[in-house]
């Protein structure tokens, strides 16, 4: 194997598929990095055990056909300081990795490559190739937003039951939805898909959709494909292919959790209701923050009080005519919420003090929260 | 089959003085009582062979009489006791008047004594029980007895004797435990030729303490009062890495007496749990003054156990006096590495430490690099790592930089030295005192699940859940029963939002089952206890800068900081002179 590159390109490749090397490798092989040079483009592959990454370079020029599995940590760290616009990778007689540029010489022991034969799938996960046509196709940017809808509520702790630390994704009949959870706030988007028939659902981990969003922008394609594959989703931006495994364990029925339209609806704006509730949580007893709010018509008034310490309170104008009512919350989900809206102009949908309360924070984009209530 | 008969006294003696006398140590110790009972400013106590072979307890208290002396080795004869109602006001150690008839009814014994305002003193000897007749004899004032040879005539007791070695733990230990209290008593403690402890009668208490505990220790006692109607409690206490599985290093005296009364140290344990490592006792003593009218001390021949007339209220005095103490202590609290006073002084990670004597300026010793500085920024050549992760960018506005190891550890630098945290143990304390608060306050903030959480149990389990039910509920915790075979979690305390309901559930049901017994306040703790460390990060779980500093500054809230609920460490402090002696540099 023998080709000549862009620097800046393959420490891009590189950078696409690092968080898919494996920190702590139990062999050796898994913390490594497969580098195929195939006819008229180069592959580049890492491989963990729940996330997967792909990324396809075609600005290259390949000498010789071949590949090697190279220990990954030390090929990205090298790439980060070489010097020299273009660099040359070969594969030695003696099965070394040998990077050169410029004035800098490299070489990385090769842990398998082409002079062996195949690569065996149990020395390195197998990565498949997404060929085909795709199980649903989004647009990028609406994919994007769904993720940052949804994946800031997830559970940030392994929940015995519910597989609540990753993203529910349904497609079904061109609808896509996302739901991120914790038990104790939902967030739930709807959006149309450019093309999905039928229905589909995974969990999703957060880890690959962090990837995705991270890389994914920077992408040249508009579109984005999912594969559900067996166990794994696979997601293809242009040439980066990034693929996860799907979460096991039941999903809450979060159709029933979402109350169908309460009785006090207020309209409120988002930046001035997320003011005050900063302001009020200055005042809040440490963690378990609680902000009281208070409807009353075409007021909103947010209240903390932090005994021992004082309290605040503050008021804002809203669009409301119904009766009086107030409630109990943590302010930390109220501000994530309102954070990740798309509007400007949020609704507060309440039915009683114990009951969940809806955000409408953008269009088909719906936020519950539970209240939190005092046992004496 | 032989005939009934009465048992000669000399037997009945040595059958009695099982009771009293077991082994060395308790002859040690009934004779230096004695010491003590009779005024003694000096004692001096004299083994040989860990006291198998010899015993020798000298003092210079008030002495016996010539003519009491043949007395004083009868059974049942005291000059501390004379009737009935005296033994409801015991203030003396001894005072069933068997020691000393005990002792000489199994050993080769004998007494020499000089009597207060007597010309001479007197002499009389007792072979295994035989007294001799009293003999006049020189010798200074005070009394002077020698017991050799323990349990030579009884074979049967002799082969339970342990190596001398361990007698003389025993009986150095018992040595050690009187001069502990009895200020304005000297001790000397003599094995063979070496001198094992010595204590001068006007050594304070400071002075007393660090000769007897060792000097190390006695100077990070914390120092505890408490004084209630019918009851001064005074305690010092140990710091955490003094603990041990046994109670080796706790004292516990009552009214001077040195006592091993299980429901006293059921109460220890209770008081310092939160502070030592789970199931261990820190150095500790504890001494406690009771009117001699509400305690009962003859329920014991050793006299270490003892029966309180108010056992509630001196077993709660215990519990909430080392608790409170402990929490407002230095150790456990504002120490060095506390989290208060870091922040004044950070950021650290430029300074350089205090450089150890004799290597200041050397030419090797470079100042200490940024080692735990904030990272620079990325740049087109340095891209961020895709997680940030070590090392951590300090938080805004919060305390210094930190290293995160394993996901488990933080460090940073702190004035004198390096502090290491861990990050479970600091969470699983903040939860608790949190929680504890709250109750405190009054209700407990919960927060309703979206979807209750509903568990598998059995019909017996569903019982013991719902029993206790109301008593949850105190803790935020709801739950419901949905049919015969399942329960659902309505609500959990809303600053856990780490927890789990199933897992607590599973929690719940163990503790109800352990503690059947238990009132609402003692399960709710161990209630607090279980889910204050479920609801934590755990080691290994990634902490992002924000979340970080918002448990710094929680932690700083705290009344105790030291040591998590399970009373392992949450903070490990290194001082540059530790790490100097790392390195070989002193």
């Amino acid at each position: 194997m023998k080709f000549l590159i862009d620097r800046t390109a393959f420490r891009d490749a590189l950078q696409r598929v690092e968080m898919a090397i494996d920190r702590k490798p139990s062999r050796p092989e898994l913390g490594g990095v497969l580098v195929e040079a195939v006819n008229d483009h180069l592959i580049v592959v890492a491989s963990d055990l729940d996330i997967a990454v792909r990324y396809r370079l075609d600005q290259v020029q390949i000498e010789e056909p071949g590949w090697a599995l190279v220990p990954g940590r030390e090929l990205v760290d090298v790439f980060r300081d070489i010097e020299a616009d273009a660099v040359s990778l070969a594969l030695t007689d003696k099965g070394q990795f040998e990077i050169h540029g410029g004035e800098d010489h490299c070489f990385l022991v090769s842990m398998e490559n082409s002079s062996q034969g195949a690569l065996e799938p149990e020395r390195f996960p197998e990565v498949p190739a997404l060929a085909g046509e795709a199980d649903v196709t989004l647009e990028k940017d609406v994919f994007m937003q769904m993720v940052n809808s949804t994946r800031f509520a997830t559970s940030r702790v392994h929940e015995t039951r519910f597989a609540t630390e990753g993203v529910l994704f349904e497609v079904q009949d061109g609808e896509a939805t996302m739901v991120g959870t914790d038990g104790r706030r939902l967030a739930v988007i709807r959006r149309s898909a450019v093309r999905g028939e039928g229905r589909r659902r995974a969990v999703l981990l957060p880890k690959m959709l962090d990837q995705i969003v991270r890389f994914g922008q920077d992408e040249p394609a508009d579109l984005i494909e999912v594969f559900f594959l067996n166990n794994r989703v696979g997601f293809r931006i242009g040439n980066l292919e990034s693929f996860g495994r799907v979460l096991e364990g039941e999903f809450p029925n979060y159709g029933n959790v979402i109350p169908q339209g309460g009785k006090h609806v207020v309209r409120a704006h988002r930046e001035a209701m997320s003011r005050k509730l900063k302001l009020a949580s200055h005042l809040t007893q440490d963690a378990a923050a609680v902000v009281r709010i208070a409807v009353s018509p075409d007021a909103m008034e947010i209240s903390a009080e932090h005994e021992g310490r004082g309290r605040a309170a503050s008021k804002i104008e809203v669009d409301y005519t119904g009766s009086g009512l107030t409630a109990a919350f943590n302010p930390v989900y109220l501000l994530d919420g309102l954070r990740a809206a798309h509007a400007e102009q949020v609704e507060l949908q309440m039915e009683e003090p114990t009951r969940p309360a809806k955000m409408v924070l953008g269009e088909d984009y719906e936020y519950v929260v539970m209240p939190l209530s005092t046992f004496a | 089959m032989n005939p009934i008969r009465p048992l000669d006294p000399v037997l009945i003696d040595q059958i009695a003085a099982g009771e009293v006398v077991e082994r060395p140590a308790s002859v040690v110790k009934e004779l230096v009582e004695n010491a003590l009972d009779a005024g003694a400013e000096r004692i001096e106590v004299r083994l040989e062979e860990g006291g198998i072979r010899r015993i020798e307890v000298r003092d210079d208290g008030c002495g016996i009489p010539a003519d009491q002396l043949e007395l004083a080795v009868r059974s049942h004869a005291t000059s501390k006791l004379r009737t009935a109602e005296d033994l409801t006001q015991v203030a003396t150690l001894g005072f069933r008047g068997e020691a000393l008839a005990s002792i000489a009814a199994v050993s080769r014994f004998e007494i020499l004594s000089r009597a207060e305002g007597e010309s001479a003193a007197a002499r009389l000897e007792v072979r295994f029980g035989c007294p001799g007749p009293v003999r006049e004899a020189s010798g200074p004032r005070g009394t002077r007895v020698r017991v050799e040879d323990l349990f030579a005539e009884l074979p049967a007791r002799r082969k339970f004797l342990r190596r001398p070695a361990t007698e003389l733990a025993h009986g150095a230990a018992w040595v050690e435990r009187l001069a502990l209290v009895h200020r304005g008593v000297g001790f000397r403690l003599e094995h063979g030729d070496r001198v094992l402890l010595e204590v001068p009668p006007d050594a304070g208490r400071e002075e007393r303490w660090a000769r007897i505990l060792g000097r190390g220790l006695a100077e990070r006692l914390v120092e505890i009062r408490d004084r209630r109607p019918g009851l001064v409690l005074e305690a010092r206490v140990g710091p955490p890495e003094s603990a041990r599985r046994n109670a080796s290093r706790v004292h516990l005296f009552l009214n001077g007496r040195w006592v091993r009364d299980p429901r006293l140290l059921r109460a220890v344990r209770e008081g310092v749990r939160e502070f030592v490592p789970a199931g261990m006792l820190p150095a500790l003593v504890l001494e406690l003054a009771v009117p001699p009218e509400r305690i009962d001390v003859n329920v014991h021949p050793q006299k270490t156990e003892v029966r309180f007339r108010d056992e509630r209220l001196v077993i709660g005095a215990v519990i909430t006096a080392l608790r409170r103490g402990l929490s407002g202590s230095e150790w456990s609290a504002r120490g060095v590495g506390s989290i208060g006073r870091v922040e004044e002084a950070a950021p650290t990670a430029t300074r350089r430490p205090a450089p150890a004597t004799g290597s200041a300026g050397a030419p090797w010793e470079r100042p200490l690099p940024a080692a735990v500085g904030p990272p620079a920024g990325p740049t087109a050549d340095h891209p961020a790592p895709s997680q940030p992760e070590l090392p951590l960018p300090p938080p805004a506005g919060g305390p210094g930089a930190f290293l995160s190891v394993a996901r488990t550890f933080l460090l940073r630098e702190v004035p004198g030295g390096l502090e290491i945290l861990d990050q479970h143990a600091l969470h699983e304390r903040i939860n608790l005192e949190e929680l504890r608060r709250e109750i405190r306050s009054g209700a407990v903030v919960a927060q309703p699940l979206l979807v209750p959480a509903v568990v598998e149990v059995d019909r017996v389990e569903l019982d013991l859940l719902l029993a206790r039910a109301e008593d949850f509920r105190r803790l935020g915790v709801e739950l419901e029963a949905l049919g015969p075979g399942s329960i659902a979690v309505r609500s959990v305390p809303a600053r856990l939002t780490r927890l789990d309901p199933e897992g607590l559930v599973r929690d719940l049901l163990e503790i109800a089952g352990e503690q059947r017994e238990a009132g609402p306040e003692a399960l709710q703790e161990e209630v607090l206890h279980r889910m204050a460390c479920r609801g934590a990060v755990m080691a290994g779980d990634h902490l992002d800068a924000e979340a970080l500093a918002d448990l710094l500054r929680r932690g700083a809230d705290l009344p105790q900081d030291r040591t998590c609920a399970h009373g392992r460490p949450v903070r490990v402090f290194l001082s540059v002179a530790d790490l100097e002696r790392a390195f070989h540099r002193r």
